[in-house]
């Protein structure tokens, strides 16, 4: 029923395209053969208390095999063209799936980057709300995980290899072969598989269910203290911190634009991707969930320190253009007490989920 | 690579002929009403449903395109040794006389391999008269939205920027003989499609099996409409937005010559 269903929407879809004179179909997802016991198990995942449901993804929906697949996946060196990294290796879970506190990554060949390693949690909600197709990265190179998956493997500062050779290399391994036919039902392994699985475990990798989640979303009281408290007022007060402008009241503590913060950076951001100028130095406001484990911050790790991070939108921003108009409105910096500082600060690390660094699903 | 043999994808391209199939009868239908009684006017048509056949050949001017190490001189008053050229032809489209349009929905990655003329096929072409041709050198926005493709489109061809999502549509590498550099453009980004067209009216010619059969100039891309000149225009071109690109298009955009048609 469902696909007779199926089959009438597309014909009407198709009809209907056939008024334009453009009628374009995107490729449609790959297909497993017919006729085999192809049968992956959907895999459900537990939401953290505080954040929605996981957006669907028809495209790529979420398996027990492909999110297995994608776990061995992103803790195999096989990943790098001399066997040294895998993705875990700049994105451990230990420091909250960032670069063990390193400001900028080495890749294999000893070349260092430029950017600092982004944490990996709740990244399906960026997706999901994002505005643009800038999705992924700190300048929203990516539009999804997939098509960001490739990047690392072959970006020559990182993994250094090619993806013929990547492939090669797994359809050679003896357990690949038979771990993508069960994820896809065919093991003849191709890039689209490499990049649906990585991104399926990395969409399993949430985060919430922390003491600001109770207060905020919980309307527990107790859940912060006084001290907390106030930090969190001056989070929400236009006249005081004013972040939330930016980095939202929750649940994911980023409202998914991207904006000049006020740096001095020369990275000119999304610009590079748009080649907009006004585009130039605005990066993705990032999460401010689990900072704890992901010093240092900023797109170039500048500041090693959530009081460096309060002090630098106290007084270090620029207030003038190009920075974004929340800074601007602002001209003689926030004006804050030592006090409050230390109560913003405080308000920060309540916004941290332990559990992130221990869940077993996310082990090698 | 092509619909008509492509084995590897089975299933998917299964579905995905059906379903062409499905837009073409159903774009057909007016057309068949307007022209009831066929006659040779100018254009070409087709009698019944059919297949176009492209050839592409690359050149430098008039003799076939040699690779590195054969020098060419450009206008730029440059000497340029070419090392690759590799594109996407997508989308031919094909226009009716009433303006209406039947566009074949493909991508086709074309790497030039020297004195090997690139060949492919378009089927089910519906039947009806047409007097324009076009094809977009490049990807769709709404494919080039994700690298999620397989077969031409697979990532691993080396046609895909994951800095920056998206395919890269037309690559040409070499060295110049300016400052013995090398120059890479690697033109991609929405913005950046490139469409040439042909128009038809000059033949009148029915039957079921359209080939046309096209050139590729490479000195084009140096001369013309506007000379590209090492001396002054980037030699290296890695992103959407990169100065030169907006004088390489209309270039590249008018390297593919129409050099003869037969039907049969
Ligand atoms: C050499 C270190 C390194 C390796 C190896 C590495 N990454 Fe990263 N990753 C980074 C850095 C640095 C960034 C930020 C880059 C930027 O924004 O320009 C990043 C960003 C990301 C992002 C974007 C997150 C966001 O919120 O936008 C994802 C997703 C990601 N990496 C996944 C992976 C995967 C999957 C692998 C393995 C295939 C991997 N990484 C391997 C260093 C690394
Ligand atoms: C104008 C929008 C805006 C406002 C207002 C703003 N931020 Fe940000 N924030 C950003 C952007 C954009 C970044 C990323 C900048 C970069 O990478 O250089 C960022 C980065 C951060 C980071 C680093 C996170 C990481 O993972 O590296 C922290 C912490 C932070 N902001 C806290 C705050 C606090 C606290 C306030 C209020 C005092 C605030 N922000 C106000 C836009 C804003």
């Amino acid at each position: 029923m469902n696909k007779v269903l199926g089959s009438f929407v597309i014909l009407f879809l198709l009809l209907h395209g056939c008024t334009k004179d453009d009628a374009i179909i995107a490729n449609l997802p790959p297909q497993p053969d017919t006729g085999s016991t192809f049968k992956p198990t959907p895999y459900l995942l537990e939401i953290p208390f505080g954040l929605p449901p996981l957006p669907l993804q028809p495209n790529n929906p979420l398996t027990v095999e492909g999110v297995e697949l994608g776990r061995k996946l992103f803790f195999d060196k096989i990943l790098s063209r001399d066997l040294t990294q895998s993705c875990g290796s700049c994105h451990n879970q230990l420091f909250g799936f960032t670069d063990n506190g390193k400001r900028f990554s080495m890749g294999i060949t000893g070349a260092v980057g430029v950017r600092n390693s982004m944490p990996l949690f709740n990244l399906a909600w960026v997706e999901q709300f994002a505005r643009t197709n800038h999705r992924f990265f700190w300048d929203g190179g990516a539009t999804n995980l997939e098509s960001q998956a490739i990047d690392p493997i072959i970006n020559p500062i990182e993994m250094d290899d090619s993806l013929p050779n990547v492939l090669n290399k797994l359809r050679n391994h003896p357990q690949y072969p038979a771990m993508f036919k069960k994820a896809f039902g065919s093991d003849s392994i191709t890039t689209a598989m490499l990049m649906k699985a990585l991104a399926q475990f990395e969409r399993t990798i949430v985060s919430g269910g922390t003491r600001f989640d109770y207060y905020r979303r919980g309307f527990n009281d107790e859940a912060l203290t006084p001290q907390e408290k106030r930090g969190f007022d001056l989070y929400v007060r236009e006249d005081k911190a004013d972040c939330f402008h930016c980095h939202s009241v929750g649940p994911f503590m980023s409202d998914f634009s991207f904006r000049h913060n006020g740096h001095q950076s020369t990275d000119v951001g999304l610009g590079r991707i748009t080649n907009n100028p006004e585009d130039n130095g605005k990066f993705r406001v990032p999460s401010l969930r689990n900072l704890v484990f992901t010093a240092p911050y900023m797109h170039d790790g500048r500041f090693a320190t959530l009081e460096e991070v309060v002090e630098f939108y106290n007084s270090g921003a620029i207030r003038t253009a190009p920075a974004d108009p929340v800074l601007t409105k602002h001209p003689h910096g926030l004006e804050l007490t030592e006090a409050e500082k230390a109560d913003l600060v405080a308000f920060l690390k309540t916004m941290t989920d332990s559990t992130l660094l221990t869940n077993q699903k996310y082990f090698p | 690579m092509i619909y008509l043999n492509a084995k590897k994808m089975i299933r998917g391209l299964f579905v995905f002929t059906l379903l062409s199939l499905l837009v073409l009868q159903a774009c057909d239908d007016d057309q068949t009403k307007d022209d009831p009684t066929p006659s040779l006017e100018p254009g070409v048509e087709f009698t019944q449903p059919g297949t176009v056949t492209l050839n592409i050949s690359t050149n430098w001017g008039t003799g076939p395109l040699q690779l590195i190490p054969t020098a060419y001189p450009t206008p730029g008053l440059d000497t340029v040794r070419v090392s690759e050229i590799t594109y996407y032809l997508s989308h031919l489209t094909l226009t009716r006389k009433d303006g209406s349009k039947h566009l074949v929905p493909h991508h086709n990655l074309i790497t030039y391999t020297p004195n090997q003329p690139f060949e492919f096929s378009l089927t089910n072409i519906p039947p009806g008269q047409y007097t324009q041709v076009e094809f977009t050198i490049g990807v769709d926005s709404v494919t080039n939205s994700t690298g999620l493709h397989e077969g031409d489109l697979d990532p691993s061809n080396g046609m895909y920027w994951s800095w920056a999502t998206g395919y890269v549509f037309f690559r040409m590498t070499g060295r110049h003989a300016f400052d013995n550099k090398s120059f890479v453009f690697d033109i991609g980004g929405n913005a950046n499609l490139m469409k040439s067209s042909f128009s038809l009216t000059q033949y009148a010619l029915k039957g079921s099996q359209l080939q046309l059969n096209l050139v590729m100039n490479a000195a084009k891309v140096f001369a013309g409409p506007q000379v590209y000149s090492f001396a002054t225009d980037p030699q290296q071109i890695h992103n959407a937005g990169a100065p030169g690109i907006a004088k390489l298009m209309p270039n590249i955009e008018a390297a593919f010559e129409l050099n003869s048609i037969n039907m049969q």
